[in-house]
């Protein structure tokens, strides 16, 4: 096993490093000069274009800017806000938790739904309560979340004014309140990638012989129903949740600016709307660490989950 | 030697009463028919000029005039709607009509070859499919402040790695079987095994992956206008109308409902169409 | 429907006083219902089977042996559906309720499916495999419950410590004993075994097939054999139902079924399986396919086929009638069929196979082949595939080359044919060093497979089915550039009409699409023909037909060929030289005749033994 971790950090390590570098060459690709690009909004005098290139080190060879800025990233230094002038690393983690919030109620609202629905619609497979849950799942799939957002804040908060559409609320349970709809809107699309996962896993399992001859012994219906096809569609399953953790993080941005959410994701929209560029990137590489986290995470899970693979990387 | 009996009669008037469609599916086509006729003469279509002006007019509810009201400019909401639907198709179609073209060839080669070829083009599919691409496309679209063509080509680079890694497994599922290696062992060049045994027989994977690709393309540009990256403000576009209807769902939800419905609608009928494609186009394979 | 009718003679003269233990089948039929539309697959089979008794239904694949087995506890596909009688000890199964199913499963009735490689959990331990099908209280105390464990795998011949085993560890062997033992873990009265060791290999079917016997014996339970051998059913079972398309075609005592078989179609499918002591001068082929019983709902099912058939047979379902001693047949025909056919076997030993003179240097030479697989998962791996492999084939002379599964045949011939590459050693062809394909030029291995061409195991994966069948031939026929025969003269020349050319493969049976197979290689006029398994996915009737076709092939254009198989009869049919390969070497070669009929090498004695 210990070759497999070594053999999973190091391709962390190197999509980590290919995520920064792309992610610091946006500095370079921005229209406009790196100085007017840094000062911002902020007068151009000669002092403060010197003061610029002096901070940015601009006169530097790419390369060099760039493993010094990699370097200030990995002590959790990502400069400053162009705009506020406030440290990027003060800013992200102000706003860091709403946006968790969100998405573990996000996820969960889809896991929960999902799943079951997508083993019940296969073990019904082509009847009528199959067909209409893999209609609503396509069209789950088809309307975005901030489409989905925006009808929902029409019918709850216009039309029944029923649950709060505005803003993230305080704490506890307000807090909770204000997130229902968001978390909704955002876990509908991921519940329907979750329900297509599970149901094509599921079909693939029950029609397998192992499930023929358990039943064949007669082992009871919840027997069949759990330790044979649910432990089987697990691998399955905790795949595509990681691929819903990872199409989360750009559906919250959605869902952030519908719902007026000050979290990560409404702050890389402002961000990027102001050339805020040193945010954005520290933003961007956040966002680099966790998908790596998350691909791990999968990867872990996928070998507790099946002991096969733990025996083909152990050899 | 007898002439062994003939009982492919009966098989193929079964086969032909499935492959009629179900209804569901008759409705996606129609429904994406209207939109592609939409498309190609939205501006004929279209009663009144999208881009007229009336202040004194300004977010009004549905009326003879005016079918689905105005919005805040006092501009017509329908006529809004139909203009919008052929930039929301064409840049998604040139992108699943990219990806495609090249994810499949990438991933035949890939799968076909093997190698330290599959190696590299594999490792460099998973990397880029690993990414949030949504959030990259915000990113590198926002901060270079391109337009539609840059959209493009960003939204294909991130969509490509999928159509290689579909097509690449599909691939593989052929490249062991013995028709596969028949074809080799006649001596035929890898290029001809790829393109005339291998690829009519992982077709259903490539389309199927096309379509999906073309859904997601136009569910992406949505997302993109709806943040106003990477469009003109003004310009009729169901993602920027909903971001700048958010404000009229008091007094016209036309503004806002329209532009979603025709979002949701269009994407749900070839979503509906590409499974029931793939179904159809696999099921073929196995009989 | 005059299908009815067909069954009912048969139930009659078995009188058993009390029902406890028997199973009664009455005029039990499946069909599928598709867009409304009802089409049988099986019709009025009836039989009964009693405490102790052990019945084999035989049948070629399409004549729903499985789906009769697995009507009978309830566990058909849901798209299909079962009419008739069944009852077991007196209680109608088919009316039962699934729970009432799911309680007669396994403790009164059980069954073990075909494939051990995807019948168990794959993630469990044999031990829980087998915990889970034993009563709550013994699962309750652990003690008890692993010395009942022992005890269950003790009896199936496995040991304690396999318990801890995960299915993926076992052998296909050992996954269909611990299936075994799970299925008899409640005890049942009766046991269904659905084709048990068709998935194995010839060593461990012998085995698994006795210990089916002594079990059955030792426990006093009632069996109910599903295979597709009628040899294998001689072996193990008390009587055997044969079924065709369907439809019974004859029930009887084994004994009376082998020695006196009233049925045509019996006849002949005992005809079909080659002997393993001598070599046939003529296969006794059975022409044509099996049909679908809807097209054959109004006459004999085997009608088509048969060489007794009159009008009468075309017009009505023939009855099934007793013919004294519990043995009854589906033949109106039967009286006459009896008289003019001869079961013994034709012209014993005096015929034999022998190398074409053709002259021309030697055809292909491997020397001294090795081969290592890198990679997979299992831990015995390291084992090398190929370990020192020498032969040489002579012009004109087919060569057998027989072995288990794993044994390495298919690797030397994908070696050969430069799909696999060795790691050591020579291989040359026709003077062309192919040790390595890769190092060829193209125009250099285009030769190369001008001289080599290959026929593969299955049929169903052997033609591109984007392609038809006469696109497939004339792209072979490219190959060749000689212009000399055309795709309908290949055609011809493997015995299909010429209106196949605009077929795709879906449309052909597996018989067919091998012949097909077979034209495409011929069609390069190769010096030598590898065929690896040819006839292994065929039913017996449809091997006979392809096997002959080979070998009436082989001697037309005096090509030498390697005939790979796992057969010992069927290569004794088609070669003069055999070589025997075991754990990647060759163990013993010789004259065909010769190796079979006196082994020297204890696996050949192995295999040899495990036909008898």
């Amino acid at each position: 096993m210990g070759r497999a971790v070594l053999h999973r950090a190091v391709a962390a390590v190197i999509l980590f490093l290919v995520i920064s570098f792309l992610v610091f060459s946006l500095l370079a690709l921005a229209p406009g000069s790196l100085e007017t690009t840094l000062l911002g909004a902020r007068p151009a005098t000669p002092e403060l274009i010197a003061a610029i290139r002096a901070e940015y080190h601009l006169d530097d060879p790419f390369l060099v800017q760039y493993l010094r800025w990699l370097g200030g990233a990995v002590q959790l230094d990502f400069g400053r806000s162009i705009v506020s002038g406030a440290p990027v690393l003060a800013i992200v983690s102000e706003r860091l938790l709403v946006s968790v919030q969100l998405a573990v109620l996000a996820l969960v609202f889809a896991a929960v739904l999902a799943i079951p629905a997508g083993m019940m619609a296969a073990a019904a497979k082509g009847r009528a309560r199959d067909r209409m849950a893999t209609f609503t799942s396509v069209l789950a799939m088809s309307a975005p979340p901030f489409v989905v957002g925006t009808l929902l804040i029409y019918l709850f908060g216009v039309y029944w004014s029923v649950l709060p559409v505005y803003g993230a609320g305080t704490e506890g349970f307000d807090r909770f309140r204000h997130l229902i709809l968001p978390a909704v809107s955002l876990g509908l699309g991921l519940g329907a990638i979750i329900f297509r996962q599970t149901r094509a896993a599921a079909l693939d399992v029950l029609d397998q012989d192992f499930i023929t001859f358990a039943r064949a012994r007669g082992l009871s219906r919840t027997r069949v129903a759990v330790t044979y096809a649910l432990r089987n569609v697990a691998l399955p399953i905790v795949a595509s949740l990681g691929l819903v953790l990872i199409v989360a993080l750009p559906g919250a941005v959605l869902i952030e600016v519908v719902f007026s959410i000050p979290g990560f994701g409404s702050m890389m929209v402002e961000a990027v709307g102001a050339k805020d560029v040193p945010v954005v990137q520290g933003l961007a590489l956040f966002s680099a660490v966790y998908v790596v986290a998350v691909t791990i995470l999968v990867d872990m899970a996928s070998a507790a989950v099946d002991p096969r693979l733990r025996r083909a990387e152990a050899r | 030697m007898s002439i062994p009996m003939d009982t492919s009669t009966a098989a193929r008037s079964t086969r032909w009463r499935r492959s009629l469609p179900p209804v569901s599916v008759i409705v996606a086509i129609l429904i994406a028919a209207v939109f592609i006729v939409v498309a190609f003469f939205g501006d004929l279509i279209a009663p009144l000029d999208p881009d007229l002006q009336n202040l004194l007019m300004g977010a009004t509810a549905p009326s003879a005039d005016h079918l689905l009201g105005t919005d805040h400019l006092g501009r017509d909401v329908f006529s809004r709607v139909i203009v919008a639907t052929g930039p929301a198709l064409a840049g998604p179609f040139v992108v699943a009509l990219t990806t495609v073209v090249l994810g499949a060839s990438l991933g035949l080669i890939a799968g076909f070859r093997g190698g330290r070829i599959d190696t590299i083009i594999s490792r460099a599919a998973d990397l880029i499919w690993s990414l949030p691409g949504l959030l990259v496309a915000i990113v590198v679209i926002g901060v270079i402040q391109g337009g539609i063509w840059l959209t493009v080509v960003v939204v294909a680079f991130l969509s490509i790695p999928n159509a290689i890694r579909q097509t690449r497994s599909a691939t593989l599922s052929q490249a062991g079987l013995p028709y596969v290696a028949a074809a080799t062992t006649l001596g035929l060049s890898n290029a001809r095994v790829m393109f005339r045994h291998v690829l009519p027989n992982v077709r259903a994977t490539v389309l199927a992956t096309g379509m999906l690709d073309f859904v997601n393309a136009i569910l992406i540009f949505a997302a993109l206008a709806f943040l106003r990256i990477g469009v003109v403000p003004g310009e009729s576009n169901w993602g920027l109308m909903l971001a700048e209807g958010q404000s009229l769902i008091w007094t016209n939800p036309a503004v806002i409902v329209a532009p979603a419905l025709a979002i949701v609608a269009v994407a749900a009928s070839i979503t509906i169409i590409g499974d029931w494609a793939y179904d159809r186009a696999s099921a073929e394979g196995e009989r | 429907m005059t299908v009815q009718d067909a069954g009912v003679a048969v139930v009659a003269p078995v009188t058993v006083p009390d029902s406890a233990g028997v199973l009664r089948v009455d005029e039990l039929g499946v069909s599928r219902v598709r867009h409304g539309v009802r089409e049988p697959i099986v019709s009025g089979v009836g039989f009964e089977l009693r405490p102790g008794e052990t019945i084999g239904i035989v049948g070629e694949s399409g004549s729903g042996k499985s789906l009769t087995a697995k009507s009978l506890i309830g566990l058909l596909p849901s798209n299909l559906q079962a009419s008739g009688h069944v009852s077991f000890g007196g209680e109608s199964l088919l009316d039962a309720g699934e729970a009432r199913m799911r309680s007669i499963r396994g403790s009164v009735v059980s069954m073990v499916l075909q494939d051990p490689f995807t019948m168990l959990h794959p993630l469990h331990r044999v031990g829980q495999t087998i915990a889970e099908s034993l009563p709550k209280t013994v699962r309750r105390d652990r003690a008890r419950l692993r010395s009942e464990i022992t005890l269950r795998l003790a009896e199936v011949g496995l040991d304690a410590d396999v318990a801890r085993l995960r299915t993926f560890e076992l052998s296909g062997g050992m996954r269909q004993r611990v299936g075994i033992a799970a299925a008899l873990a409640k005890d049942p009265a009766m046991l269904i075994a659905d084709e048990p060791t068709t998935a194995l290999d010839a060593s461990v079917q012998r085995e698994v097939l006795d210990l089916l016997a002594e079990l059955q014996r030792a426990r006093g339970m009632s069996l109910l054999l599903i295979t597709h051998d009628l040899h294998v059913a001689f072996g193990v079972c008390d009587r055997i139902m044969v079924l065709y398309a369907g439809t019974m075609m004859e029930l009887g005592p084994a004994e009376q079924l082998r020695s006196d078989p009233r049925h045509p179609y019996t006849r002949a499918l005992i005809r079909a399986t080659p002997p393993i002591t001598h070599v046939l001068e003529r296969f006794d082929s059975i022409e044509g396919q099996v049909p679908a019983l809807s097209d054959v709902a109004e006459q004999c099912a085997f009608a088509a086929r048969c060489a007794f058939a009159v009008e009468a047979c075309r017009t009505a379902r023939s009855p099934l009638v007793s013919v004294g001693d519990g043995h009854s047949v589906a033949c109106i025909r039967q009286e006459l069929v009896r008289s003019s056919l001869d079961m013994a076997p034709e012209g014993s030993g005096s015929f034999s196979l022998t190398p074409i003179e053709t002259g021309g240097q030697v055809v292909a030479r491997v020397a001294g082949l090795t081969k290592t697989f890198r990679g997979g998962s299992r831990a015995t791996s390291a084992r090398p595939a190929l370990a020192r492999v020498d032969f040489v084939i002579e012009p004109g002379e087919s060569v057998g080359l027989v072995g288990g599964t794993g044994s390495g045949k298919s690797t030397i011939a994908r070696c050969m044919m430069g799909l696999t590459t060795p790691d050591g050693g020579t291989i040359e062809i026709d003077g062309v060093d192919v040790s390595d394909f890769a190092r060829l030029t193209a125009a250099c291995r285009r030769e190369v497979y001008r001289s080599v061409q290959m026929v593969f195991q299955d049929p169903y994966a052997s033609l591109n089915p984007a392609l038809t069948i006469g696109a497939t031939l004339a792209e072979a026929l490219g190959v060749r550039e000689s212009g000399d025969v055309d795709v309908e003269g290949l055609l011809e020349q493997v015995g299909l009409p010429a209106a196949y050319q605009n077929r795709r493969p879906q449309a052909l049976s597996g018989g067919e699409r091998q012949r097909v197979a077979i034209a495409r290689a011929l069609a390069v006029k190769p010096r030598l023909l590898i065929c690896d398994e040819p006839v292994a996915a065929l039913d017996v009737s449809v091997q006979a037909q392809i096997l002959e076709l080979l070998r009436e092939r082989q001697e037309a254009l005096g090509m030498s060929m390697l005939f790979i198989t796992h057969d010992l009869a069927v290569v004794r049919q088609m070669t003069s030289r055999l070589l025997v390969c075991h754990r990647g070497s060759i163990v013993e070669s010789g004259a065909t005749g010769a190796v079979l009929d006196e082994p020297q090498h204890p696996y050949t004695r192995a295999l040899r033994e495990a036909v008898a």
